[in-house]
């Protein structure tokens, strides 16, 4: 520990020490440099063509070089200007004005300890500006991304206000590691997802529902995102590089006036559509439906009465009364819809508002933002105050230092959604589907759940269940900059993360969970701090022609995580809530957990650049994390890139200087990168308390856990080895660009939990085994077709394929099944030897036996009794592939695939005068959607509503030629095989977004920008898919699982209004 | 272009340049040495094998966890005790016995936590066994948890060989070498490996008198004496030959003679060595003057004569600690006082009319009269049972009027899981039978008979000690062997309904699918359940999970 300190201490010391550094001068030139306002222009590079000398321009522009014999031209060169080549007059001063860069190839583009331009890049990064990125004035960066990025695949869990997303760079190259790239903002990696840090959700089992960590950042404040795809720009973050990884700027105060911003929208959300289901007289009329098909197919001695018979019967408590007992007539007119009783619309009210600017010596900036999102669902809501400081102060000449920090405090109101189970704790959604329209939205007299089923009254649940998420969360990302000499950079970053959460959750006594219990209580809370800190030297030199940089560092990150829970029941009331839990009679002990965990990293990385035509880059990381026995604890992940500038070639100087072409460039990179997703104390066996008790005293109980398996020592990273090859060109003075990458990865010694033999005393072991392969091509253009004097079109489209194939799941294994998707545990998810991960394995339906020969001549039905094969009429005949007369899981085969053919985003601006209008289409071809609503909807004839189709479909007497859903019967004994009827083409296109915004000329000098806006978010999707959403993905980050509707949050359509001002 | 004044910087910018270099270098140097100590990670909030073990506190909570075993999905919470419900006595409701009660058990949500569970008894106990000899601590209490150990380990090969015949012998762990994927081992290798670990108990346990043997429920000497016997028991009757026994049952509930089968994977075993090895263990018991019977039968059942006088090992519940609670229960008793459910088990009526008239078994141990009303007062029911006492229960003190309803309550609910300290919720603190002293008195009775071609003196004093207990009237004197081993299993079968032990006597003696097939499709009341079994019902299947991955294994019971 002191050790470490102490090298903390030291980096911070090494700037004092190096505090009067000069240099050695020999012919020397002088001059000033000044921007395009006339301002003077700090830190301009000013180098000799032909030679190796080096000068910056101080805080007044001045610049001082010593130029080496036989220089003739200096060339002038910063961040965002055009580069200006001056002759040398010796004894001349030489005064320059820079001027505003126009070409996109001098972007600057952030990779991994550095930046580059885009046209000196050897790998293949994607930036997304902050502009293109508040386009639809999404509310969190994810959302904002998605569509716009190529290669990267943005889904939503479901449309939870404040929900997660789920990102994956270039496909699924883990099964247990997740798929989520690494974050690094401003410079520090950001822990996704806090997973140790997160409380589980101990209630109402099988809730998938996530928050989005990332929604602590203001969309408003991104300067931009830059996404690292292939392994030569991943490398260089080693352990954590191989699901890509995202870097994210936030916005720093510019040179020149102070600025105030403000930012106001509002949103009007509502559900994106309603899911056809039946009204009261239909329903009423399937249950009889049900009832008499019962009779009819499962005769008894004693007929069963039709729930809803619609006439006078005898009254069970008084003999001498007649009571009414409604029919299916009744109910015309008088149908709740549930849907209708948990939807409304949301309202988002999101309010920035920042302060801004700088000069020679510095800059800043203040922003603050208030978000309060209310959902289409009612009581969810997600509302978050932040602050963001962002500072940058020249202290000295030679000495830079910064801190970029923000603080959120959010409150989360979820409701259930998204959960496993088919018992009574579905969540509302399927609820909503799935309750009795015939019943009134709350009648006190009978219970507030069906009995039979125990589900939940939608309404009841929505409004009386409490389940929120309050997040308290600081990360400061700083940095101190020295200019060692002038070749020389020390720079050492320090960032800490905070992140505090506290989920509170009561189940009152009408609903499923609190029922029995008589009133639940949790209340769960999760700390998660880290530090860390980055020593970077950056060496830069010219040499002939060579254009060398060489960044050497050390890094050091400490991780540590607590978390607590409690739970109890049988409170005298539901008044108090979790907010008294002391008052629960019962409860069971508190829970705590805490973990800790270190990596250490060493990293260099050159950069080459040959004449500016041959570029070169090589780098190495060795990582060490305390999560694995000493045998495996350091890993080394190197890559190579070259770039051959083709533009920059003789032979392509007419197409050049003519401006036909602009930039043409090949990459090709190769390297290697790991997957450290693997818990803390993974390699440990654990001691776990296992109580007795011996005549009347509870005594202690140790042993291992079998869950946890036995102890591996030789746990070790996932490595992912990565080619690419790609191609950069730019045409007709850049009117024109073309970016495509093609690639390859491969991945080995996957983390699998495998099922290992019972009578080991284990019911599983983690171990490194199998390979997985990913290649795709990823093509993305950009044109600007109408430039003229009023008018601007400019379109950018990206297309992205990705295949993912199963190598080898190690252990002589051909196959497996991913975790279980629902409480009846199917397991449609396949794991198999030459197949993707997301292929679905299940049976396949032969139609609807329409009449008894037809049940008689299947030979599956053969020795079945007449009971039986009376009652299969109407039902599902499934295939028997091997023939073999029984419907067994050899019957089993490939249904389906959850991974898209290709995902593509389209962006299309029009500016003319001062109007804009924007449109984002983006979509998704060739994936499958697991559709759990109509699994939960299946048993027609049950106690619950189905929809329209399914009652459109369903066999009955007349509807027995074309019958595709089983008949209507009320029964206990009808059970689904996994089949096509619960998987969908998930394929979509979608308006995602559309802007229209007016820039308001006033008279006045006080606004600087006045800009009103309208925008529209998910107007428009063409899809075939039957539930709310295509956009659904209810496993999150979860790779074995993608693609489940799970009674998810509907996705909504929103419209904002906006008007943002600058003064 | 050369002046002092740039040497002097140059130079100096030389030296700090030496001077960060080497500082750098240093420190790197330093940090990599210090990474191994940094990079090793500390557990904060579980314990891990290699830090444990080292005292007596520690030692004895790792046996505790063995116990706690029993707590599984695997055994005590349902399986266990479910399994039994396989036999010729338990009736029950469909819905509940739909599975393993009727011969189907590989339907049985829990099928695969029952091989799994007796295999973590194993796997903690070989635990127990390698690391405690590490724990600096008394040798008297090392010894009695070792002894601890060794007769979990051997109860669970014990129970493995009874409900699958040969298992795969994991006698140490993973950690030590342990091969994961292991074949099975005979029949008689697996009886003699729990034969060898009850030895090994017997040899280390305390008498349950001795203040070292611990609390009141760990198992003791007598425990592993009697378990060896059982063991002995087992082999013996299974070995037995051309025997034949008589067993009340069929559609019409006579008496028919069976002629046995010898078990499989127990022929050529030397059946009379091993009911002399019976008797000889059963003797030790008896003699050791540690226990004896309760002056009345139904005092066995109440909550405070638990792990008192004849109770030799009970499994240990807790009230309001839902861990250590089952639903036997909700599952066996008739109605709970609010009414609102009645049990889903009940004996059926033929083993009713298996007792006298009075004896207390039957005359306070079966819910003659009960009230349930669903949670709808205005439907209430007052059922008695049976319907040839209708004028004894017709009546309560209360007033109240009970009647029988044969269509529906035919039932013969016991009353042995009736004594709980709160019985208003689903789960509930029972205790679980798992050895009394009237197991031993009727083991020592079988076993003497077939040492001897037919009953002593001692046979029927023991036999009798247990009917007269509970009011029942002398064994007739002077009876055959075949009619001494009928009655005593007959004996077995009225003192031990839900015990657990039913199923285990009809599959030692060979005569499980003739009894079951003798009853074939059995129908009382509204309620039907085949008996109807096939030879793959004499083993239960093997868990999937092991199946699937064990490739050693050699393949499922026949059958499955």
């Amino acid at each position: 520990m002191i050790i470490k300190k102490g090298y903390i201490l030291f980096a911070f010391i090494l700037f004092f020490l190096s505090a009067n550094f000069t240099y050695a001068q020999s012919r020397t030139i002088t001059g000033n440099v000044k921007d395009e306002n006339g301002q003077p222009l700090n830190l301009v590079s000013v180098t000799e063509i032909g030679g190796t000398k080096h000068a910056l321009t101080d805080e007044k522009g001045n610049y001082s070089i010593s130029v080496s014999d036989g220089t003739k031209f200096l060339q002038f060169s910063c961040v965002g200007k055009k580069d200006i080549v001056k002759p040398i007059i010796v004894g001349k001063p030489i005064n320059v004005q820079m001027e505003l860069s126009e070409s996109r190839l001098n972007d600057v583009v952030v990779i991994g300890y550095g930046t580059s331009k885009r046209k000196d890049l050897t790998g293949s990064i994607s930036t997304l500006s902050g502009d293109a990125l508040v386009q639809g004035n999404p509310t969190n960066i994810l959302s904002g991304m998605q569509g716009k990025i190529p290669g990267v695949v943005v889904t939503q869990s479901d449309g939870t206000p404040g929900g997660s997303f789920n990102v994956q760079v270039r496909g699924a190259n883990s099964f247990l590691g997740g798929t989520q790239p690494l974050y690094v903002i401003d410079g520090i990696p950001y822990v996704v997802g806090n997973g140790d840090a997160t409380p589980s959700t101990t209630s109402g089992s099988g809730e998938q529902t996530t928050v989005n960590p990332l929604s602590f950042l203001n969309p408003n404040d991104i300067e931009s995102i830059d996404v690292l795809k292939d392994a030569s720009a991943t490398a260089i973050y080693g352990s954590r590089g191989a699901n890509g990884v995202v870097i994210i700027t936030t916005k720093k105060g510019k040179s020149g006036e102070d600025k105030v911003e403000a930012d106001f929208n509002t949103g009007i959300a509502s559900p994106v559509k309603e899911i056809k289901v039946l009204n009261a007289y239909e329903y009423a009329t399937m249950e009889n439906e049900g009832v008499s098909n019962a009779n009819y197919f499962e005769p008894s001695p004693t007929p069963r009465n039709l729930p809803y018979p619609g006439n006078y019967q005898q009254s069970a408590t008084n003999p001498d009364s007649m009571v009414y007992f409604k029919g299916p007539k009744d109910y015309i007119g008088h149908s709740t819809d549930w849907q209708k009783m948990i939807f409304r619309t949301g309202i988002t009210n999101n309010y920035t508002l920042s302060f801004s600017g700088g000069d020679s010596k510095g800059n800043y900036l203040i922003s603050g933002n208030y978000l309060n999102q209310a959902g289409v669902l009612l009581s969810s809501k997600f509302n978050q105050y932040s602050i963001r400081a962002n500072i940058t102060r020249n202290v000295k000449k030679w000495l830079v230092i910064g801190s970029n920090t923000s603080f959120a405090s959010s409150t989360n109101k979820l409701v259930k959604t998204n959960n496993e189970n088919l018992d009574g704790g579905v969540g509302v959604v399927k609820a909503a589907l799935a309750y009795s329209p015939t019943l009134l939205l709350y009648d006190s007299a009978t219970h507030d759940y069906t009995a039979a089923t125990q589900v939940s009254n939608p309404y009841l649940y929505i409004t009386q269940v409490k389940n929120q998420i309050g997040i308290a969360q600081i990360f400061s990302a700083n940095y101190i900059e020295a200019t060692i000499t002038k070749h020389l950079k020390f720079r050492q970053n320090v960032g800490i993360s905070y992140f505090n959460n506290q989920r509170e959750q009561y189940y009152p006594r009408t609903v499923y969970e609190g029922q029995s219990a008589l009133g639940l209580a949790y209340q769960a809370q999760g700390w998660y701090t880290s530090i860390t800190s980055e020593s970077l030297l950056t060496y830069a030199q010219t040499y002939k022609k060579h254009d060398f940089n060489i960044v050497a560092g050390a890094t050091y990150e400490d991780d540590e995580s607590r978390t607590k829970s409690q739970q109890a029941s049988d409170f005298v009331n539901d008044v108090l809530q979790d907010n008294n839990m002391a008052g629960g009679a019962n409860y069971t002990q508190p829970i705590t957990n805490r973990t800790k965990s270190n990596i250490v990293s060493f990293l260099g990385r050159i950069t080459d650049s040959y004449d500016d035509r041959y570029l070169f880059t090589l780098s190495f990381r060795s990582d060490g994390s305390s999560k694995f026995t000493k045998q495996n604890r350091w890993s080394y992940f190197p890559s190579g890139a070259f770039a051959w500038k083709i533009i920059n070639e003789r032979f392509m100087k007419r197409l050049r200087d003519k401006n036909v072409l602009n930039d043409a460039k090949l990459r090709l990179s190769y390297g290697r990168t790991g997957n450290q997703a693997i818990s803390s104390y993974a390699t440990f066996s654990k001691l776990i308390s296992f109580p007795y008790t011996f005549n009347g005293s509870l005594v202690n109980g140790y042993a291992d856990d079998q869950y946890s398996g036995p102890a591996n020592p030789n746990l070790k990273w996932e490595t992912t080895d990565q080619y690419d090859a790609g191609l950069d060109l730019s045409f007709l003075n850049e009117r024109l660009s073309f970016h495509g990458d093609i690639y390859y990865k491969r991945t080995h010694d996957l983390l699998q939990n495998i099922t290992i033999p019972p009578s080991t005393g284990y019911s599983n072991e983690l171990i490194n085994s199998g390979e997985i392969a990913n290649k795709g091509l990823e093509l993305m253009l950009e044109g600007v077709p109408v430039k003229t004097k009023n008018f601007v079109w400019d379109v950018s489209g990206n297309i992205s394929f990705n295949r993912n194939k199963i190598l080898s799941l190690g252990n002589g294994l051909e196959q497996q099944f991913a975790t279980r998707i629902n409480t009846n545990g199917d397991q449609p998810f396949i794991q198999a030897v030459g197949k993707p991960i997301g292929a679905l394995y299940g049976y396949v339906e032969d139609g609807i036996y329409k009449n008894e020969a037809e049940v008689r001549a299947d030979p599956v039905m053969a020795g079945q009794g007449d009971a039986i094969i009376k009652r299969m009429v109407g039902e599902i005949k499934y295939h028997d592939f091997d023939h073999n007369g029984v419907i067994t899981s050899a019957d089993q085969t490939y249904i389906g695939d959850v991974n898209p053919k290709f995902t593509y985003g389209l962006t299309n601006n029009f500016s003319y005068k001062n109007f804009s209008l924007n449109f984002l289409i983006q979509g998704s071809y060739g994936n499958d959607i697991i559709n759990m609503n109509s699994y939960f909807l299946a048993n027609t004839g049950q106690f619950n509503n189905i929809t329209q189709k399914q009652y459109n479909d369903r066999w009955t007497f007349t509807n027995w030629k074309n019958a595709k859903s089983p008949k209507a019967e009320d029964q206990y004994w009808r059970s689904f095989h996994f089949t096509r009827r619960f998987i969908e083409d998930g394929s979509y296109i979608r308006l995602k977004s559309v802007t229209l915004s007016y820039n308001i000329k006033l008279k006045t000098n006080f606004f600087r920008t006045l800009r009103a806006y309208v925008s529209g978010v998910n107007l428009i999707t063409i899809t075939k898919y039957s539930g709310y959403d295509p956009d659904v993905n209810g496993y999150g980050d979860d790779a074995s699982r993608r693609g489940v509707d799970m009674g998810g949050y509907p996705n909504s359509k929103v419209i904002n209004i906006g008007v943002q001002c600058i003064f | 272009m050369f002046n002092v004044y740039s040497n002097y910087h140059k130079t100096e910018a030389m030296r700090l340049k030496k001077f960060l270099i080497g500082i750098y270098s240093m420190s790197f140097f330093v940090l990599a040495a210090s990474c191994n100590k940094t990079l090793q990670e500390t557990p904060y909030s579980f314990l891990s094998t290699a830090n444990f073990y080292k005292n007596a506190d520690e030692a004895t909570a790792a046996v505790n966890g063995i116990y706690n075993t029993f707590w599984g999905w695997g055994l005590i919470k349902q399986p266990y005790w479910l399994i039994d419900l396989d036999c010729d006595h338990a009736y029950g409701a469909e819905w509940f016995l739909g599975n393993i009660g009727e011969g189907n058990p590989s339907a049985f949500w829990g099928i695969n936590n029952i091989w799994a569970d007796h295999y973590l008894i194993i796997s903690r106990a070989n635990a127990v066994l390698e690391n405690i000899e590490n724990a600096s601590m008394d040798d008297d209490l090392k010894n009695r948890l070792k002894g601890e150990a060794y007769f979990l380990r051997g109860w669970s090969y014990y129970d493995l060989a009874c409900i699958y015949g040969g298992v795969p012998l994991h006698i140490k762990t993973l950690a030590s070498g342990d091969q994961a994927e292991m074949p099975r081992a005979t029949v008689l290798e697996t009886f003699n490996q729990a034969i060898s670990d009850f030895k090994m108990a017997e040899q280390l346990l305390f008498v349950a008198s001795d203040s070292r043997s611990g609390e009141k429920g760990r198992v003791t000497k007598g425990v592993a004496q009697a378990f060896l016997a059982k063991a002995y028991l087992t082999l013996a009757s299974g070995s037995l030959k051309d025997a034949s026994i008589s067993i009340q049952g069929g559609p019409d509930n006579a008496s028919y003679a069976y002629q046995k089968d010898v078990v499989s994977g127990y022929e050529g075993l030397d059946s009379k060595a091993y009911f002399d090895s019976a008797k000889a263990e059963c003797l030790k018991v008896i003699n050791s003057g540690e226990y004896s019977l309760f002056p009345n039968y139904m005092d066995l059942w109440t909550v405070a004569n638990r792990n008192q006088t004849e109770w030799m090992w009970e499994i240990q519940a807790l009230a309001g600690n839902s861990n250590l609670e089952t639903n036997l229960y909700y599952y066996f008793n008739c109605a709970p006082s609010d009414r609102s459910y009645v049990g889903a088990c009940w004996m059926s009526d033929n083993h009713y009319k298996e007792y006298e008239h009075n004896d207390t078994r039957i005359l306070n141990g079966v819910a003659h009269q009960y009230i349930v009303d669903y949670g709808q007062p205005q439907y209430t029911n007052y059922i008695l049972y049976p319907q040839e006492d209708t004028a004894i229960y017709k009546t309560d003190a209360q007033g109240n009027t009970y009647r029988f309803d044969g269509t529906y309550y035919d039932r013969a609910y016991s009353n042995k899981f009736s004594y709980v300290t709160d019985p208003g919720t689903s789960y509930s603190d029972n205790y679980f039978p798992m050895l009394r002293y009237a197991d031993v008195l009727l083991m020592f009775a079988e076993a003497d008979n077939e040492i001897n071609g037919g009953p002593t003196a001692d046979a029927y004093k023991y036999l009798n000690m247990v009917r007269t207990r509970s009011k029942a009237s002398p064994a007739p004197e002077n009876i055959s062997q075949q009619d001494f081993r009928s009655f005593v299993f007959a004996e077995r079968g009225r003192e031990f309904t839900f015990e657990a032990k039913r199923r285990y006597d009809l599959l030692r003696w060979g005569v499980y699918l003739q009894v079951m097939n003798k009853l074939g499709v059995m129908k009382q009341g509204q309620d039907a359940l085949t008996k109807v079994r096939t030879s793959r019902n004499l083993l239960f299947p093997i868990s999937t999970d092991e199946i699937n991955t064990n490739r050693s294994l050699g393949g499922n019971n026949p059958g499955w």
